[in-house]
């Protein structure tokens, strides 16, 4: 490439694609009713784009999909004699890590029972001629589709625990591929709300990259009071709920901690404040923030967890999570804020 | 991991390929991106049977194997992906007899348009929106003048660079530089843009 290969305007070319991405990106976030509704004002028929979508896909020999995401079904009655594990429910029960590597061995260890129970059934039965006594029949076994399917599922898993650590490690790209290629295994997972909160994460964690990018230097974090009102009114609806705050030494981590502590107060949430305690020699410093939600909480703090990090993002203020938790503790959501 | 390892991605080095089966996939569940996609073919088209075959081609030209894959290193989302192939689309619609050649091939659809190749009107269109481009591009230069980073994003992008890593050697700067650049490019491109269409005849 040399000064004369430039091609004129090419450079707004650029800027079109960048005013696309984000046009595009912010109307995929609108809730579903208000895109319609948008659709609609400028003459669009809001039903066409998947009909539209999918004409192409069988043209070209490929999967179509169904008209609307339909709900995770319900799991596969367990074959006899082995249970079988819905690890749909048991994710979404949000057990500790090490709970969901067992779930997923044992997921494998079904997959093989499994197989022992097709040779088993394909063995001759008693002919029906032969007189003796009724012997209750077992059920049939896993079908092979559902053999394939359990094992998918316990893939996923694995991807997905891959997935949780570079996530854990702000990773981001390589996340998000762990995730789709999860995706592909088991679109059902994708309803579990870790999964869900993983999906969030990314996004954040890729606007908070651009925002540090973008201020290229530390500006102070700070709750402007446009956005502190509206993060009072969005976290009033959770009132009650408690929640520890613990702040590094740091100035700047001190200031938005008060800030924030003030803020969730004022939204009637019960908080906690406490000092971080300093690393020990050898670990590294907390940086940014994380919020923290004991495994043992209930679906009101597990709800008032992720609103919570979605009402931070709105304040321009990043919090990875929310992640698991030990049990217990002095309350169900723990924030750390660290160094900026 | 034993009998669930996963196999190591075979993407070349700085590149980050996404396979055309995932992206059938996030096409095929991602409501939204869809939606959002044909409002962009809305934008571009202004007329609903020009958008919706605009964003049919895109989502053809995005998953026909002799083009370029989508790599995430040059664009991070499917909806950046796919509105960058939909802008190149609609800009080579008045350079090439788009119309004709898109209902070549659907034979069930009558032309919305005739299409000839040396249509003179065509070709006027052409030159203007070429002309508005690189005028609008002139502005924005204007507004970051000496700001070295986001006038060497686009001097390179117009020489045909991409992603983020591209740029920063190009540039000789660090990638958080380049994607602050681009952030900067895009506040500024938004207000040439509104400005643009803000002028009496823009429309």
């Amino acid at each position: 490439m040399t000064d004369d290969d430039r091609k004129p305007g090419g450079g707004w070319e650029l800027i079109e694609d960048l005013l696309a991405e984000d046009e595009i990106e912010e109307q995929r976030a609108m809730p579903a009713e208000e895109r319609r509704a948008a659709m609609k004002e400028r003459g669009l028929d809001p039903d066409r784009a998947h009909a539209l979508a999918n004409e192409v896909l069988a043209k070209l020999g490929l999967p179509t999909s169904a008209p609307a995401p339909a709900p995770a079904p319900a799991p596969a009655p367990a074959p006899a004699p082995a249970k079988v594990i819905d690890l749909a429910a048991e994710r979404k029960k949000r057990r500790p890590a090490w709970v969901l590597a067992l779930v997923a061995a044992a997921a494998l260890v079904v997959v093989a029972g499994g197989g022992g129970a097709i040779v088993a059934l394909n063995m001759p039965g008693p002919s029906s001629t032969t007189p003796g006594p009724t012997v209750p029949t077992a059920p049939p076994g896993p079908s092979p589709e559902e053999v394939a399917q359990q094992e998918n599922r316990a893939k996923a898993e694995e991807l997905r625990k891959v997935a949780a650590t570079e996530c854990a490690a702000e990773k981001w790209g390589d996340c998000e591929k762990s995730l789709g290629k999860a995706s592909r295994l088991d679109p059902q997972g994708e309803d579990a709300r870790r999964v869900k909160r993983m999906h969030s994460e990314v996004d954040r964690g890729r606007m908070q990259e651009l925002s540090e990018a973008k201020r290229m230097g530390a500006i102070p974090r700070f709750l402007e009071s446009k956005a502190r009102a509206e993060l009072v009114m969005r976290l009033s609806a959770w009132k009650g709920q408690a929640l520890r705050v613990a702040c590094a030494r740091d100035p700047e981590a001190a200031s938005i901690c008060t800030q924030l502590v003030a803020a969730f107060t004022s939204a009637g949430w019960n908080v906690a404040r406490a000092a971080l305690p300093a690393p020990p020699p050898d670990a590294g410093v907390v940086h940014g923030m994380v919020l923290e939600v004991a495994t043992d909480a209930d679906d009101r703090a597990q709800e008032a967890a992720d609103d919570l990090v979605g009402a931070l993002e709105s304040a321009y203020l990043y919090a990875r999570g929310p992640n698991d938790a030990p049990p217990g503790g002095d309350a169900p959501l723990r924030l750390t804020i660290g160094k900026q | 991991m034993g009998a669930t390892a996963i196999p190591a991605s075979n993407d070349p080095p700085g590149r980050d390929l996404v396979s055309r089966e995932e992206l059938v996939l996030i096409i095929g569940r991602d409501a939204g991106l869809r939606d959002a996609l044909l409002g962009w073919a809305m934008s571009h088209t202004r007329d609903p049977p020009n958008a919706e075959d605009l964003f049919q081609h895109t989502i053809e030209h995005a998953l026909d194997p002799k083009n370029a894959a989508w790599d995430r290193a040059h664009y991070a989302t499917a909806g950046a992906f796919l509105g960058s192939v939909m802008n190149g689309l609609a800009r080579n619609r008045l350079r090439s007899p788009y119309r004709a050649r898109r209902e070549d091939l659907d034979e069930t659809k009558a032309a919305h348009v005739a299409a000839p190749e040396a249509d003179p009107e065509r070709q006027l269109r052409m030159a203007r929106d070429e002309r508005k481009r690189i005028d609008m591009e002139e502005d924005l230069r204007a507004r970051i003048a000496g700001k070295t980073i986001p006038l060497g994003v686009l001097d390179w992008s117009a020489r045909g660079a991409k992603g983020n890593r591209e740029l920063a050697d190009r540039i000789g700067c660090t990638i958080p530089q380049v994607v602050a650049a681009k952030q900067l490019l895009r506040e500024q491109g938004a207000i040439v843009k509104a400005k643009r269409a803000s002028e009496p005849g823009a429309a």
